[in-house]
């Protein structure tokens, strides 16, 4: 009923297998330099704004403890200034690709940018 | 007993089993949610090389429900995207495993990384929300390599056991 290992040609491990990881680290790594094309902001997990990365553009956003100044600037995002103690929102600079995120958690704001292929891309 | 009985017997088993190690699993500690080793995947591949594609699919999708009833989410969301992991991942399995190119190391690989890609895509797709898609796809992807690594060496080291058990008496 069961198959011998030698008979059936099964082995532990075939040159063949070096394509997966290499596919998949291959997608893993391409997708994540993809441009983002819009900007989403929420405050306190609502959504605010919505905004192309095109054009370059300068918004306040009221967050918790007060407002936070988002700047667009050449197909990048960062936060201007912030409220917040620390000031690690401001630290990381800017940001322009698919996935990546600003949080600045005691304000409790988000920016986040996404692509308009973001999921089909995967799927195709 | 016939073939057949014999055969559903060992599929009856398997699922059985299965279940119970995904029913565990979901029990020990994770460091993030959606990381787990997928040691279910060594009897489902177990299933695919020595009974067949059937019996493939009847480990895979009893050892998702087995799994749900134990850990008590039977028709909800996870059972949902467990399934849609598990289905499929064993059809790509299947797929590499009929071109015969590839390793038992290669064909776990594969089936853990679709596993994790397709689930990511059903959470965005009927899930959407908390967390995007690229995110958790990469994180899965990353982690199906590791896990699908290590189930290779356990799906193996399983084969040769049974081979050796059943040492010469093989059944035709």
């Amino acid at each position: 009923m069961f198959k011998m290992l030698k008979r059936s040609g099964l082995r532990l491990i075939k040159p063949a297998d070096l394509i997966i990881p290499i596919i998949s680290l291959f997608l893993i790594f391409s997708h994540h330099s993809e441009k983002g094309t819009t900007i989403h902001v929420y405050s306190n997990g609502k959504e605010v704004f919505v905004l192309p990365l095109t054009r370059d553009t300068t918004i306040e956003v009221q967050g918790k403890i007060g407002k936070s100044t988002i700047q667009i600037k050449q197909g990048k995002v960062r936060m201007l200034h912030s409220p917040c103690p620390l000031k690690l929102c401001e630290k990381q600079g800017f940001i322009s690709t698919t996935g990546n995120e600003i949080i600045c958690v005691p304000n409790r704001i988000v920016i986040r940018i996404e692509g308009r292929r973001d999921i089909d891309e995967i799927t195709e | 007993m016939t073939k057949s009985q014999n055969r559903f017997a060992t599929t009856v088993i398997l699922i059985i089993i299965s279940g119970f190690l995904y029913g565990v699993e979901t029990f020990i500690p994770r460091p993030v949610p959606f990381i787990r080793l997928g040691l279910g995947n060594v009897l489902v591949l177990f299933a695919l090389i020595n009974l067949g594609t059937k019996e493939g699919f009847q480990v895979g999708i009893g050892k998702s429900i087995v799994g749900a009833l134990l850990t008590g989410s039977f028709l909800s969301p996870s059972l949902i995207l467990s399934l849609s992991g598990t289905i499929s991942s064993i059809i790509i399995m299947r797929a590499l495993y009929t071109t015969g190119f590839f390793g038992i190391i290669g064909l776990s690989m594969a089936g853990a990384v679709t596993n994790g890609v397709v689930q990511a895509i059903v959470v965005s797709c009927f899930f959407a929300g908390t967390y995007s898609f690229a995110y958790v796809g990469r994180i899965m992807a990353m982690s199906g390599l590791i896990t699908g690594c290590i189930t290779g060496f356990i799906t193996y080291g399983l084969l040769k056991f049974i081979e050796r058990r059943s040492g010469g008496t093989e059944h035709k």
